[in-house]
């Protein structure tokens, strides 16, 4: 007892010594939610490239399209450094940003192109001292034929969004959409094209044309399939169609209108619409016995059908409740619950990667924009305002939609952040633009 | 006896004597008694005056007075009118100056502050570490009366003494351990109201300043932390950020190093004392909330 209570005492000394010389403490708990200001400097030796394939350019592009991104403006720079070892810390502090990429384009001998690629981060150790190893987050030299410079920028900015944001990007991924053209081969009839892109519209390809009417393209998980409707045998059929070969195939041979193709997450089966019992119900096949299960019954039509990420429900749209809203069907209790309340018109919804959210097209007095509902706390925001939109499609990380708009000249392809804050329009095709869905 | 009766002796004689000498002076007195009346002096002095016209006189010493009462006059106006002229440019160098010294004063008004704030602090100081030291001496003075009873204690122990004493010696030294320990409570007490007043301003500014310039990486996971060391010079210019303590997520540690630099400088203390505290400190970086911009 006498030993403990002489250790307990000195203990106690101790303390008063230690808290007079120890060290001060802060906390912050509180930041800024806000775009990332960076800086890209233009790579040498880009002067005799077209802008699309100007690496610096389409990341800057590709940086800002992502709404994650401030990305200062070329004549704000302070200097143009093209390699680490040029570069001047203290000059960009005061610019401001946090990260930099500087880099250069070299033409080979055999007219294949070097690039370099370097990203700084720019608080990184003594602004006056060069640039240490450790604030160099990214180093990489590519060698590309000049027709994959697009490509390699783009892969360049999913890494870079990758370090700076930490999550996928998805600056490689691909849109599959409907476009309506006039042939003025065939006396002005119309075309119909399936037809496949770079995310940000470019690199657009025809997979599939007919003078028949083409609709609903759905991606495969994998991305290597894309399932259609096509009206080439008079009645609508479900068709898929192999994304690098073409091969196309004919999934669903049932009488009546079949449409509104989904495939589930794991790619073994596929969710549509059939109207072979008179009515549009929703249908599942299993997609190596082509067994085919009914799965909602009803006077109601049944449309639209989408897969949860854990493919556990769908959720589609119907006119059960009177006008088009979207409900819930959940496999293992084959319930049906209503999902939209707000406005009264709600269809084609898509949900996100995350299973959190539904993006949608809500109606209200024949106005028609992009909303997305919370599907936790069932609180809708609608994110676009032209008025005229349709057919929201997820990115493949969930952070912006795809839909098709039109104005008064044209119709186009348009993206929009979750959050309602970027918004992108696509390059214009001639033609109709139409129900475009988001790939990997 | 002998004395008693020479005393008695002598007093009798002394009084004969005294009647005698009396006796004696009246005798002499009645002789050379006699009346003599006394003497009055009945005259008048007269006083001679000769006759002058006084109003002529008068009137030349009114002229000579006014005269001198009108320069008098004129002197005075003149006089007032000259400080007038004074006391006017005596105001308006007076405004003039008034002005200047609002102008200099509203110069000075922040700078006076700011010197204000930095003498409270470094009064603030002055006095903790004067209180300081005062409960330091009690402390140790405690301390020594804990050391006295310890050795009391073990003295006690060594003398194997009853139990019961042994037990009294022992919550004499639990109670004495309390006051210690009362005692340290209020020092640390004093000490950190103390650092309110200049430690702690300087500290929620250096938390504002930060949190203004941070921007935390999306869907970061609020329950991760990470802890930073950092240090300043003078100014408050950061001169080092150290990660000390990962969270796991190199955004977030990159983030938080960042928000550090892009605040330099930090608010700190002007005054060198109070800056002490601020040279290093350690930062815990925890994303739990953010504001959307």
């Amino acid at each position: 007892m006498y030993k403990v209570m002489k250790l307990f005492i000195s203990l106690s000394l101790l303390c008063v010594a230690a808290s007079a010389h120890a060290l001060l403490s802060i906390e912050v708990t509180q930041g800024v939610r806000s775009t990332l200001p960076v800086a890209i400097v233009e790579f040498s030796g880009q002067e005799n490239l077209s802008d699309t394939q100007n690496i610096s350019h389409v990341i800057s592009q590709d940086l800002m399209n992502s709404g994650e991104f401030s990305v200062k403006p070329k004549n704000k720079l302070p200097a143009a450094p093209h390699s680490v070892k040029a570069i001047n810390l203290s000059s960009w502090r005061a610019l401001g940003v946090q990260d930099m990429l500087v880099g250069s384009v070299q033409k080979q001998s055999d007219d294949s192109y070097r690039v370099a690629v370097n990203l700084v981060s720019v608080y990184q150790g003594d602004a006056t001292q060069p640039v240490s190893a450790s604030a160099i987050l990214y180093s990489k030299v590519f060698t590309v034929k000049q027709d994959q410079l697009r490509s390699l920028a783009h892969q360049i900015s999913n890494q870079l969004y990758k370090l700076l944001i930490g999550d996928e990007g998805i600056f490689s991924s691909h849109i599959a959409y409907v476009q309506l053209q006039q042939d003025k081969k065939h006396k002005g009839q119309m075309q119909y094209h399936l037809m496949v892109a770079d995310y940000d519209g470019y690199n657009a390809r025809a997979l599939v044309s007919s003078s028949e009417p083409l609709m609903s393209p759905t991606w495969a998980p994998d991305g290597k399939q894309i399932a259609f409707v096509s009206f080439q045998h008079t009645l609508p059929a479900i068709y898929d169609v192999n994304v690098s070969t073409g091969k196309l195939n004919q999934i669903t041979k049932l009488a009546g209108i079949n449409g509104a193709p989904a495939w589930s997450p794991d790619g073994m089966k596929m969710a549509f619409v059939s109207s072979k019992t008179g009515q549009a119900k929703l249908y599942e096949m299993d997609l190596l016995t082509k067994n085919i299960t009914q799965l909602t019954t009803g006077y109601s039509i049944d449309t639209e059908p989408s897969y949860s990420p854990d493919g556990s429900y769908l959720v589609f749209t119907s006119n059960r409740g009177g006008k088009p809203q979207i409900y819930r069907y959940t496999f293992s209790n084959e319930r049906v619950e209503r999902l939209s309340y707000s406005g009264d018109y709600n269809a084609t919804a898509d949900i996100s990667p995350d299973g959190k959210y539904l993006t949608l097209l809500n109606g209200n007095d024949h106005v028609y924009n992009i909303a997305l509902q919370d599907l936790t706390t069932d609180h809708m925001q609608v994110l676009t305002g032209e008025g005229y939109d349709e057919s929201p499609s997820f990115s493949p990380n969930g952070k912006l939609i795809i839909y098709a708009t039109r104005d008064d000249k044209s119709h186009y392809l348009a993206i929009v952040s979750c959050d309602g804050q970027i918004h992108i329009q696509l390059p214009t095709n001639e033609g109709q633009v139409q129900e475009p869905a988001w790939g990997r | 006896m002998r004395k008693e009766f020479n005393l008695k002796y002598k007093k009798s004689f002394i009084i004969s004597l005294i009647i005698h000498v009396v006796l004696l002076s009246l005798l002499l007195l009645s002789f050379s008694w006699h009346y003599e009346p006394p003497i009055v002096n009945k005259g008048e002095e007269v006083v001679h005056a000769v006759a002058v016209d006084n109003t002529q006189v008068d009137e030349i010493v009114k002229q000579l007075k006014d005269q001198q009462a009108k320069k008098r006059a004129a002197e005075q106006e003149r006089q007032k009118h000259l400080d007038a002229l004074a006391n006017k440019a005596t105001k308006q160098r007076e405004d003039e100056q008034k002005k200047l010294a609002d102008l200099k004063r509203q110069q000075m008004q922040s700078a006076k502050q700011l010197k204000a704030e930095q003498e409270q602090a470094k009064k603030d100081l002055a006095k903790l570490q004067s209180e300081q030291k005062t409960q330091q001496k009690q402390l140790s003075s405690l301390q020594d009366q804990q050391k006295a009873a310890e050795n009391k204690l073990a003295e006690l122990k060594k003398a194997d003494a009853t139990k019961e004493a042994q037990q009294q010696q022992y919550k004499a030294a639990l109670a004495l351990q309390k006051q210690i320990a009362a005692k340290q409570a209020a020092i640390a007490k004093q000490r950190s109201q103390a650092i309110d007043g200049v430690v702690n301003k300087y500290k929620g500014l250096i938390v504002e300043a930060i949190s203004q310039n941070w921007l935390v990486p999306p869907g970061t996971n609020p329950n991760i932390t990470c802890q930073l060391y950092i240090e300043l010079a003078a100014g408050g210019k950061v001169s080092s950020v150290k990660v000390t303590k990962s969270s796991g997520n190199s955004l977030l540690d990159r983030s938080a190093v960042a928000a550090v630099y892009k605040a330099s400088p930090l608010p700190v203390p002007d005054d060198a004392q109070a800056f002490t505290d601020f040279k290093q400190f350690s930062l815990t970086v925890k994303p739990e909330n953010y504001i959307q911009e």
